[in-house]
């Protein structure tokens, strides 16, 4: 093609704009092989979940923030990915126990995509789970799609509940450890890279025209049942996979853990981050995994469990101050744009006076 | 899109919700390029005829030609796509958005523009990337039409009343429709909008051939620019014609401020009576 008179300063095609995110995975990377080690396993925990949370707390942001779809079943959709993912990698670990690699050390080259095939797998099943749930309960609106969402997290915990293959109420347990922070952390990444760059083209705006005014994105040609679909299905992707990297870092799965306390958690993530901000999401998993543990010694001292309390007096406080959230809708990049505006008005203003004296 | 001469054809057009026959055999006949207003009084079917022009609701009876094409049965956003679009009574914008956002909203969906799946707009390829520039070059071209483009970065929200108005219609012709609907476009405008709004109309008709239909009550509008008028009372269809034509129509007169008692019909009630519809 030839250049043409458009080009806008900002934007970057194709791989110029990719090296930030690839940048971001090789760091994650050079972590896990030469300083996770070093970590203590009780800290290192708590960074594995909150890049766990995150990934949820991101795919889920794209249902009930962009697109303004209230969804609270998202605790459905991870233990669909988790559970297939694990049921997935045992059955092949038991058929070839040669994968995880106990001679060498640790699982090798053939873990490594049996757990990536393995997470797509459950992706994939959790947003085929997605689809099904969503194509009928999309036609409701606010409250009732909350309860009906809701109301799906219980059946799929009931569901598996009964279900012998996967331990029913015992949980399973031995399943593969494959997930390390590598793995997590490039999944995050790999999560918020699609969530941010799609938000930020056509499809995005279309999720947002659905948010902002169903009739109206409607009758300028958006086909909204289809837009709203696509974000159910997307959001429980990503859950899926954040679903299956959690079964294999915690090894036990229990129908317990997907119960709707959790999706409230990660409903919380979203609104406490701010709907329809990326950023948020990230930043308020990273929080409230971080808070959470952080009142345990507490516990400890008062010989009480005031934990939860403090924790959700501290939300109630934190979204009276802001009720938009932490971030409303704002993104990183806003942020930056916006305090480098400043730090332009109070130097660069001076320079702009100073050129025009040395001008004279 | 087809080049039929006529931009919309309704036939026998009915509706009826239980009991109540909101719009009863009503049609029309638009050819393309004309500006042809909608009137009647409160409650005559008006919006009516736009919700099922657009497919809100499903008419009982009747045909809907858009550009020659049936559109009777479609889904709205379906409709929108056959080229024709529409403002609301009560605006509709995408509030919480961009003004640049509200219109390139539309124009994502115009059929005639290129259109890329999720992997392009994933890793932006130079095509996509190309293609959401030349959009967002159309669209600030578009919003300078009405006096927008200035304001493109604001919230819709933000801006003052006749301008989120004329941000409706903007957004509708981003759409590429070339058959605009407008449900009462001059609503809560004060005189030295509406004349310039009727100017944007004016505009917008001779620079891109657009082909407008109109509910309007501001009687300075729809007589200003109307090139035919039909009247609807009570669902149906009380007149058609020009403005002069209807002005001077007994039927009109009587349906906007009934009949008048046989002894007061002298000339200076009927002066007065067409004095209030000009």
């Amino acid at each position: 093609m030839t250049t043409h008179p458009l080009t806008h300063p900002q934007s970057k095609t194709g791989l110029q704009s990719l090296w930030v995110w690839i940048a971001a995975v090789a760091v994650v990377w050079i972590f896990q092989f030469f300083f996770v080690g070093y970590v203590d396993p009780y800290y290192f925990s708590i960074v594995m979940y909150s890049g766990i949370n995150a990934t949820l707390a991101v795919s889920l942001n794209l249902v009930n923030g962009f697109t303004g779809q209230f969804s609270m079943g998202h605790a459905g959709f991870m233990s669909v990915g988790g559970y297939v993912s694990a049921l997935t990698t045992s059955l092949v670990v038991a058929k070839y126990p040669g994968i995880m690699g106990v001679d060498a050390g640790g699982p090798g080259i053939e873990g490594a995509i049996l757990l990536v095939g393995a997470l797509f797998l459950g992706g994939l099943v959790a947003s085929l789970a997605g689809f099904l749930v969503g194509l009928p309960s999309l036609r409701l609106k606010g409250d009732y799609l909350a309860i009906v969402t809701l109301g799906f997290g219980e059946i799929i915990r009931v569901i598996v509940l009964n279900l012998n293959v996967v331990g029913g109420a015992r949980g399973m347990a031995n399943i593969p450890a494959l997930t390390n922070f590598g793995w997590v952390f490039s999944v995050c990444i790999f999560t918020v890279f699609t969530i941010w760059r799609i938000v930020n083209s056509a499809h995005g705006r279309r999720f947002l025209s659905v948010r902002e005014d169903e009739i109206a994105a409607e009758a300028m040609g958006v086909n909204t049942t289809a837009v709203k679909v696509r974000a159910f299905v997307m959001g429980a992707f990503f859950a899926g996979v954040a679903g299956g990297l959690f079964a294999h870092y915690l090894r036990y799965l229990n129908p317990q853990t997907f119960d709707f306390n959790r999706s409230f958690e990660i409903v919380i993530m979203v609104v406490l981050g701010g709907m329809g901000s990326i950023t948020g999401s990230v930043l308020a998993a990273l929080l409230l995994t971080v808070l959470k543990e952080a009142l345990r010694p507490l516990q400890e001292i008062t010989r009480l469990d005031f934990r939860m309390v403090i924790y959700s007096l501290m939300l109630i406080i934190l979204m009276l101050n802001k009720p938009n959230g932490l971030m409303g809708t704002r993104e990183i990049s806003d942020v930056y744009q916006s305090f480098r505006e400043k730090l332009r008005v109070r130097f660069g203003a001076n320079q702009g006076s100073d050129q025009k004296g040395a001008k004279k | 899109m087809s080049q039929s001469p006529c931009a919309l054809q309704i036939e026998g057009l009915t509706m009826q919700f239980g009991g109540l026959k909101a719009v009863s055999e009503f049609k029309l006949e638009l050819p393309a390029g004309k500006i042809y207003g909608l009137i009647g009084p409160n409650g005559a079917g008006k919006t009516t005829v736009f919700n099922m022009l657009t497919g809100v609701y499903q008419p009982t009876l009747g045909s809907i030609q858009v550009w020659g094409q049936p559109v009777i049965g479609l889904k709205p956003f379906e409709i929108t796509k056959k080229g024709i679009a529409r403002t609301f009574q009560n605006i509709r914008l995408f509030k919480q958005l961009s003004v640049l956002d509200n219109v390139m909203i539309s124009m994502d969906e115009d059929p005639s523009r290129p259109h890329h799946g999720l992997l392009p707009s994933l890793f932006r390829t130079r095509q996509a990337v190309y293609d959401e520039e030349r959009a967002e070059v159309d669209c600030s071209e578009l919003l300078g039409i009405f006096g927008l483009d200035h304001r493109k970065d604001d919230l819709a929200s933000s801006l003052p009343y006749g301008d989120q108005r004329r941000l409706e219609i903007a957004r509708a012709m981003a759409t590429g429709a070339k058959l605009l609907l407008l449900d009462e476009p001059a609503a809560g405008m004060n005189p030295h909008e509406t004349e310039k709004l009727m100017a944007t109309i004016e505009k917008i008709r001779t620079q891109f051939g657009m082909t407008i239909l109109l509910i309007e009550h501001d009687m300075k509008l729809v007589m200003g620019i109307c090139e035919r008028i039909s009247v609807l009372d009570y669902g149906v269809r009380i007149a058609e014609g020009t403005p002069k034509e209807i002005q001077g129509n007994p039927r009109v007169i009587e349906a906007y401020l009934g009949k008048a008692p046989e002894q007061s019909k002298t000339p200076a009630a009927t002066s007065i009576n067409t004095g209030d519809l000009k």
